[in-house]
């Protein structure tokens, strides 16, 4: 009974203080795959970006290890600063499935963030790497949900 | 006898003197005491319950001895227990309980009194604007309107008790009906705000510039410009962004219709990501196809659609 008890009261804190955060990766497929994971710590950002870099089992995912170099929260926006190095050689379709990847996963963790802008090694840019346009904010609307539809 | 007259009694004195309090179709507060008042423990609640659900200001409450009072809307009632005196804006009355009726007018509250019933609104429009493509309406409480595109007009119906300047529009009534030769193409909504974005069926632009997207070296002035390279077999739009303020959700609006069409025809999947190369705020697309040669069955489904 007593080491019942001092179970509980080691796992209570972890109970009490966890958060549950929801990943996407990709099937594939490429389509997406929510997967939930609890994480009890302040920095939650960079808790995402070093879990979408290590898909579970099963799955893949465009987002590069030691990517995010520094975020901000201005207001409603969620400013991202991310490493070019880390995003060197990837193509077309690894580009965009990378920034829907991504926006999935933020606007679905941060609900208070209508948009988000991406700034590479510490400048504002034009592309992202050579495709993806992030001169302006992404927003809420199209990321709440998966991007893409239909087809087989 | 003498039972069934003493319940009928019963019963005709609390339908006379019972008092519901609705917001919308929502009952807050129900009781048998005299007619629209309420005590003042009971209000106070109320009130802050009512500007929580219509996110408006929260009163702000305090007491001095036996004297309570609340200040809300730029206006001040309060209560003397001991004395029964009742203060609305530093005119005084003698009362028990809170005379609402005259609490609600003092804060300018709309309101709908039937016999022994109050209903407050449950959408209150603080504004209704309309410029080319866009209707914004903005509002308190939360969203119970619909719309109702006709030949030339567009008609905002209340789907509850919706205020706009101090009238209460109940389930069903026509609040607005707005003169425009467009379409309904897409409404918005965000905490206080519903955008509608209006578009014209007849697209500005008929001609069709089909190029290779890797070709790409500059973008010709007009036409609708039709992207295409090898894939898998899908079409990417731009998204619209916050920087433009809505001014580019029309094009967005268009560019989804006629992309969902294609895409439906063809069985092509939707993708939507800002390209570089997709120039903004202009009729524009990349098509990706695992058979090339299917493009240009795609450019003349997209002309039919443009005329």
């Amino acid at each position: 009974m007593r080491k019942q008890i001092l179970i509980f009261m080691v796992l209570l804190p972890v109970v009490l203080f966890c958060r549950n955060y929801t990943i996407f990766y990709l099937d594939e497929n490429l389509l997406p795959v929510s997967v939930s994971l609890n994480y009890e710590k302040e920095d939650v950002l960079n808790f995402i970006f070093e879990k979408l870099s290590d898909p579970v089992p099963g799955t893949m995912s465009f987002v590069p290890k030691n990517l995010l170099r520094a975020y901000f929260f201005v207001e409603k926006a969620l400013v991202i600063d991310l490493r070019s190095s880390a995003l060197l050689g990837i193509d077309f379709q690894q580009e965009r499935y990378f920034v829907h990847q991504l926006l999935r996963t933020i606007f679905e963790n941060f609900k208070a963030i209508d948009s988000v802008y991406i700034t590479v090694d510490g400048k504002r840019k034009d592309r992202l790497v050579n495709y993806v346009d992030i001169r302006y904010g992404f927003p809420r609307q199209i990321w709440s949900s998966w991007p893409i539809e239909g087809g087989s | 006898m003498r039972a069934a007259t003493f319940f009928l009694v019963i019963c005709g004195a609390f339908v006379c003197f019972s008092f519901d309090l609705y917001v919308g179709n929502k009952l807050m507060y129900s009781s048998a005491d005299i007619e629209n008042t309420m005590s003042w423990s009971s209000f106070v609640s109320f009130i802050e319950n009512y500007s929580r659900m219509m996110r408006l200001d929260s009163p702000s409450t305090g007491e001095v001895g036996d004297f309570q009072y609340l200040v809300w809307n730029g206006h001040t009632v309060g209560f003397a227990k001991d004395s029964n005196v009742f203060v609305v804006d530093g005119a005084t009355t003698k009362s028990k309980v809170v005379p609402l009726v005259d609490i609600l007018s003092a804060f300018q509250l709309p309101f709908i009194q039937e016999q022994s019933k109050i209903v407050l609104p449950d959408m209150m429009i603080t504004k209704i604007f309309q410029t080319d493509d866009i209707i914004d309406i903005t509002y308190n409480g939360s969203n119970a309107l619909s719309f109702a595109g006709r030949q030339n007009q567009i008609e905002i119906i209340s789907n509850g008790f919706v205020s706009i300047d101090n009238q209460i529009y109940q389930p069903g009534q026509s609040i607005r009906v707005i003169p425009t030769d467009k379409k309904i193409d897409q409404k918005i909504e965000m905490p206080g705000l519903i955008r509608v974005i209006l578009f014209k069926e007849t697209f500005t632009t008929k001609e069709v510039v089909a190029l290779k997207f890797e070709q790409i070296m500059q973008i010709p002035e007009n036409g609708f410009l039709l992207l295409y390279s090898d894939g898998d077999d899908r079409i990417i739009i731009r998204s619209y962004s916050p920087d433009f303020e809505g001014s580019d959700w029309p094009v967005y609006a268009q560019n989804k219709k006629i992309a969902q069409q294609i895409a439906a025809q063809f069985n092509l999947k939707l993708e939507i990501c800002p390209l570089y190369n997709l120039p903004i705020e202009r009729l524009c697309m990349v098509v990706l196809l695992s058979d090339s040669s299917r493009i240009s069955q795609i450019e003349d489904y997209l002309k039919e659609l443009l005329q």
